[in-house]
């Protein structure tokens, strides 16, 4: 595969959101960049690094999280293809959080210099990589809602709605039926909940006949109901209606 | 509700931290809802004894009539 070809995941997500020109493209697709592959739990930055580059996640998951001091756990997000978790460090010069894989993963390393120098010859590329940063932060927003207000039941539905559909739109998950890889542990930390909580709403999914888990394969039995059950509203996520 | 599947926890402290842990989240999903409620945790090793069972009580009671 060429590097061309790692970054077009790059470009597909960022379509998902905005109208990109043919120049645009080429010129994204054709930023340096190192391929690196990670195992579970290795890291990408960590909390306190001053990076010199940002990643485009190729295959697998990943996830930002603090410790805090107690060594407790707060999972902030879930990263998939075509994402850039880490983008922020182009402008944000010291890491406030750290960046992990979930699964094996692909990431390509792409240095900011030559992002930066991108951006200040493509003022449209910035907004493209702005909405993007905004985007993510409305995201957060979500969670803070689902950790603060959700049951646990709605939060976790919720998580499944979102998940599903922003793989399904960089082609990663279709006809409702989506490779899960997060463990109990992993949810817990990400929800705000003991792993005992997501073993009992998961089984409750389950039982509702809105999920199944078969493996590492989560399938939505209904969609519709899934949705409600979640109060799931896709607007936050931003997503063009074309793509 | 029963886990079979279980977790992998290092000691009995951890164990007895997650049960109680489990028992706010429990609450604090299912409350408020009624004025009498208790939710008990059994914590069971592998080879099924039963190691700890920890029990969390809400009884709300009015003080005064409604006025």
């Amino acid at each position: 595969m060429s590097d061309r070809d790692h970054l077009s995941k790059l470009t597909r997500r960022l379509q998902t959101n905005t109208e990109l020109s043919q120049v645009e493209i080429d010129r994204l697709e054709s930023l340096p960049m190192q391929i690196r592959t990670l195992a579970r739990f290795q890291d990408v930055v960590q909390e306190g690094d001053h990076p010199t580059q940002s990643c485009v996640v190729l295959r697998g998951w990943l996830f930002r999280y603090r410790i805090l001091e107690s060594g407790r756990r707060q999972i902030l997000s879930f990263h998939v293809a075509g994402e850039m978790p880490d983008l922020h460090s182009i402008y944000l010069e010291v890491m406030d959080h750290s960046l992990a894989a979930l699964t094996p993963c692909d990431v390509a390393l792409v240095p900011h210099r030559p992002l930066q120098e991108f951006v200040a010859d493509h003022p449209r590329i910035g907004a493209v990589l702005w909405r993007d940063t905004l985007i993510d932060a409305g995201i957060f927003r979500e969670w803070m809602v689902g950790i603060g207000r959700r049951s646990a039941f709605e939060r976790l539905a919720h998580l499944i709605c979102e998940m599903y559909l922003r793989l399904a739109h960089v082609g990663l998950a279709q006809d409702h039926s989506l490779e899960w890889p997060v463990t109990r542990t992993d949810l817990g930390d990400a929800t705000g909940m003991t792993s005992v909580h997501v073993t009992r709403m998961l089984g409750e999914l389950r039982r509702a006949r809105l999920v199944a888990l078969q493996g590492s394969t989560l399938t939505i039995l209904d969609w519709g109901r899934l949705v409600a059950a979640a109060g799931f509203d896709p607007g936050y996520l931003h997503l063009r209606p074309s793509s | 509700m029963r886990d079979d599947e279980g977790l992998e926890l290092p000691d009995r402290e951890s164990a007895r931290r997650e049960a109680i842990c489990s028992l706010l989240d429990i609450a604090r999903d299912e409350l408020p809802d009624g004025d009498h409620r208790s939710f008990v945790i059994t914590v069971r090793d592998g080879g099924e004894t039963s190691l700890l069972s920890a029990r969390l009580a809400l009884d709300a009671t009015w003080l005064a009539q409604a006025g």
